[in-house]
C-alpha cells in the first residue's frame, strides 16, 4: 500500500483490467492513454465541462476528477461499452436523428448522462432532461436539439 | 491590490519602532514567517508561507528598505518566488508611526502583486485573505508591544 | 506529474495515523471533486494521499433516539439531497445539497470534503449554521466536536487541524413544525452561489416566530449569522417590514468580494431579496400545517 504505483483491478466495460497507476493518475488518463478508450474527452480537466463523464458503479461521474488508484474493485462503463460494436443505443440513435451532434466533442458525455437518466427515469419531462444534462457543456450550443433527442429516445420517437 | 490598515498600540513610538526594526520580532509576528536573515544594512531575506485552503505557497523573499526616517516612517520593497514554481509576489510597503494619547498609531499600506498559484484566487479574494493575515499580524504585534518590557526578548 | 503515495485505510484511526505521519505533504481525499481538480491544475501536489473511501463508518447516515441526525463525512451530495429522513428544519441541509453543482458532481462530492475545503460560496456551510449543526472531527487524540458556527474560520480556513479529518456532521432535532429553506442565486444552473440564504423557522399557533436561525453564504469568509438581526423577528409575526429590518441589520455584517461572478455591491443588494424570498417560501411551506 505504500509503493508509488498501485495495482488496481477495475472492470471496464465488462472486462476486468489490472492497471499499475501512480497515486495522482486520473481515470481519464488511464482510459485514454492506457486503454485507448478515447470516447471520454479531456475538455477542461477541472470537472466543469462534462466531456469526460463515465459511469462509475452505475453513476455518471467525472473521470478527470477520479483517481484511478481509488477505484480498486469498481465498475466503469464508457461510451464504448454501452452498445455492442457497430450498434447504437436509443439515445445515440436519437442524437443522430435530431441533429444533436455537431463537432461531437461533448457527445459521449451527453450520451452517458442521458443514458443514466433513462435508466432511472424512463419517461422524463423536459425539466428532468435539462437537469440531467446541466453539468455538460456543448460549445456548439446544440442544447435544444440535445434535449429533444433525449425526449425522443425516451418516447421511442412518439413525441 | 492595495491594502491599507491602521491600528493603535499601547506603547510609545520609540518602542514600537525598535520592535519593528527587530527581525526576530517580525518573525514572530508575521503570519507564516519562519526566518529572516540580514544581508546588509538595508536588505534582508525571509521565508514566508501563505496558506489558502490546501495550497501552501512558500516564498523566499528579498526585502529592501528603500527609505527610513526613525521613528516615524519606513518604506520597503519585497519580491519573492516560490521555489521552482511560477508563483511570484512583489510588494511596496509603507509604515507610519504617530504618537497618540494612549500610545502609537501604526498605519501601513501595501501594494501587492501576486501571480501564479495564489493569483488564481482573484484579486478580490486575495485582498480579503491578505487583510485577514494583516489582522493576525496586528494582534501578535500588539500583544508583544504591550507586554511588560522585561518579558520581551 | 509528481507521484504521490496512495493509501486507502479501512478505519478512521488508521487514516489519522497515516496523515499524522505524512505531516505537511499529506492530504485526505474524499470525493476528489475539488482536490483532483486542484492537482490537475498543479495548485497542490500532495506527497501522500489518504483516501477515505474505504472507511465504512464515514458512509453511514443515522438518527439517534433523541432525534439527532448523524451524516457521515463520506455521504455524497446526491445521497444527502434525497435523504427522506431530513424533514422539517433539518431539510435545509438536504435542500442545500440538492443545489450543489450538477448531477455528476453530486454523485462524487461529499459533505466532509465540502466543509473541509470551505469555499466561501459553498452551499453546505450556511445550511449547517442555520441547522445549528455540530462537526465531529477525529485526530490523534480522539474525537472532538465543534459547532458549525465556530468551524468556518473564513476564507478557506476551518477548525480542522493538520492530521485531523472531519468524520461526521450532527444535526440536532429542530423544533416541532419547523421548516428549513435554502435560497441560492447563481448565474447559471450548477454554478457556485453569488449569494445564498439558509433558514430554519418555526411559528406558534398564533403565527408568532418561536424559532429562527438564518445564515448567508457567499458574502464573507464563511457563513454569516446575526442573532441581533434574528431578534428583530423572533417573538413577532414575520411581517414584510420586520423581515426587511432583519435584512438591513444583517447586511451590515456581510463582507462580500468583487469577483468574476458579481461585485460586492451587487451581492449586498440581492441579499435582502433572497432573505425575503426565503421567508416567503418557508411560510408557504408551513401553510397547510397552520
Ligand atoms: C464543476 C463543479 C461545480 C461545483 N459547484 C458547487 C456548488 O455549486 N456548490 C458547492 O457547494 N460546491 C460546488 N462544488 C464543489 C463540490 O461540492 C466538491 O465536491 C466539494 O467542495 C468537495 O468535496 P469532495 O468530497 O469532492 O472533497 P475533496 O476534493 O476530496 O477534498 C476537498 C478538500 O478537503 C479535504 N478533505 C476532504 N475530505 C476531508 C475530511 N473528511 N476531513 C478533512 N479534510 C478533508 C481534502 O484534503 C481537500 O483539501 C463544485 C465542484 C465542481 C467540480
Ligand atoms: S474534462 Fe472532465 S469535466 Fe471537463
Ligand atoms: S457538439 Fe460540439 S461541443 Fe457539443
Amino acid at each position: 500500500m505504500t509503493t508509488k504505483t498501485q495495482d488496481v483491478t477495475v472492470t471496464v466495460n465488462g472486462a476486468a483490467r489490472t492497471l499499475a497507476c501512480a497515486g495522482t493518475t486520473t481515470l481519464l488518463t488511464v482510459l485514454r492513454d492506457d486503454l485507448l478508450l478515447t470516447g471520454a474527452k479531456r475538455g477542461c480537466n477541472q470537472g466543469v465541462c462534462g466531456a469526460c463523464t463515465v459511469l462509475i458503479d452505475g453513476r455518471p461521474m467525472r473521470s478527470c476528477l477520479t483517481l484511478a488508484a481509488n477505484l480498486d474493485g469498481a465498475e466503469v462503463t464508457t461510451v464504448e461499452g454501452l452498445a455492442p460494436r457497430g450498434e447504437l443505443t436509443r439515445v445515440q440513435e436519437s442524437l443522430l436523428k435530431q441533429n444533436a451532434v455537431q463537432c461531437g466533442f461533448c457527445t459521449s458525455g451527453m450520451v452517458m448522462v442521458a443514458h443514466d437518466l433513462l435508466q432511472r427515469s424512463p419517461d422524463p419531462d423536459v425539466e428532468e432532461v435539462r437537469d440531467a444534462l446541466s453539468g455538460n457543456l456543448c460549445r456548439c450550443s446544440g442544447y435544444r436539439a440535445l434535449v429533444d433527442a433525449v425526449i425522443d429516445a425516451a418516447t421511442g420517437g412518439a413525441a | 491590490m492595495r491594502i491599507e490598515q491602521s491600528f493603535t498600540v499601547g506603547a510609545p513610538p520609540d518602542r514600537v519602532w525598535s520592535l519593528i526594526r527587530d527581525p526576530q520580532v517580525m518573525v514572530g509576528c508575521v503570519p507564516g514567517c519562519d526566518g529572516i536573515e540580514q544581508i546588509d544594512e538595508t536588505s534582508y531575506t525571509a521565508q514566508v508561507t501563505v496558506s489558502v485552503g490546501p495550497i501552501k505557497a512558500r516564498f523566499n523573499l528579498v526585502i529592501e528598505i528603500t527609505e527610513e526616517q526613525a521613528p516615524t516612517f519606513i518604506r520597503t520593497e519585497s519580491r519573492g518566488e516560490e521555489g521552482s514554481r511560477a508563483s511570484m509576489v512583489k510588494s511596496v510597503n509603507e509604515m507610519r508611526l504617530a504618537p497618540v494619547d494612549d500610545g502609537t498609531e501604526v498605519s501601513y499600506s501595501a501594494d501587492v502583486e501576486i501571480s501564479g498559484r495564489l493569483g488564481r484566487y482573484g484579486a478580490g479574494m486575495m485582498k480579503k485573505i491578505a487583510t485577514k493575515l494583516a489582522g493576525k499580524f496586528e494582534e501578535s504585534f500588539r500583544t508583544l508591544a504591550e507586554a511588560p518590557e522585561e518579558v520581551v526578548g | 506529474m509528481m507521484a504521490a503515495t496512495f493509501h486507502k485505510p479501512a478505519t478512521v484511526d488508521d487514516a489519522v495515523r497515516v496523515l499524522t505521519d505524512a505531516g505537511e505533504g499529506g492530504r485526505p481525499i474524499s470525493g476528489g471533486a475539488t482536490l483532483v481538480a486542484m492537482m490537475n491544475a498543479k495548485l497542490v501536489e500532495p506527497d501522500v494521499l489518504v483516501s477515505l473511501s474505504a472507511i465504512a463508518e464515514l458512509k453511514d447516515f443515522g438518527r439517534a433516539p433523541d432525534g439527532t441526525v448523524r451524516i457521515g463525512a463520506m455521504r455524497r451530495h446526491r445521497e444527502t439531497a434525497f435523504e427522506s429522513d431530513l424533514a422539517g428544519g433539518q431539510a435545509v441541509v438536504a435542500k442545500a445539497a440538492s443545489q450543489i453543482a450538477n448531477p455528476p458532481v453530486r454523485n462524487m462530492g461529499t459533505i466532509g470534503g465540502s466543509i473541509s475545503f470551505a469555499d466561501p460560496a459553498a452551499d453546505y456551510p450556511p445550511a449547517l449554521v442555520a441547522a445549528d449543526a455540530t462537526i465531529e472531527i477525529a485526530g490523534p487524540d480522539g474525537r472532538r466536536f465543534v459547532p458549525a458556527e465556530e468551524f468556518f474560520l473564513g476564507w478557506y480556513e476551518t477548525a480542522v487541524e493538520p492530521g485531523e479529518i472531519v468524520t461526521a456532521v450532527l444535526l440536532p432535532p429542530a423544533p416541532d413544525r419547523a421548516v428549513g429553506h435554502y435560497e441560492k442565486l447563481c448565474r447559471v444552473a450548477g454554478d457556485f452561489a453569488l449569494a445564498s440564504v439558509a433558514l430554519v423557522l418555526a411559528l406558534d399557533g398564533a403565527g408568532t416566530v418561536t424559532h429562527l436561525r438564518l445564515a448567508v453564504g457567499g458574502c464573507g469568509g464563511g457563513p454569516v449569522r446575526c442573532p441581533e438581526a434574528e431578534a428583530l423577528v423572533v417573538g413577532a409575526v414575520p411581517s414584510a417590514e420586520r423581515i426587511a429590518a432583519l435584512a438591513e441589520r444583517l447586511v451590515e455584517d456581510l463582507d462580500p468580494v468583487d469577483d468574476s461572478r458579481g461585485s460586492a455591491e451587487y451581492r449586498l443588494q440581492i441579499v435582502p431579496r433572497l432573505i425575503a424570498k426565503a421567508f416567503e417560501e418557508a411560510l408557504t411551506e408551513m401553510e397547510p400545517a397552520r
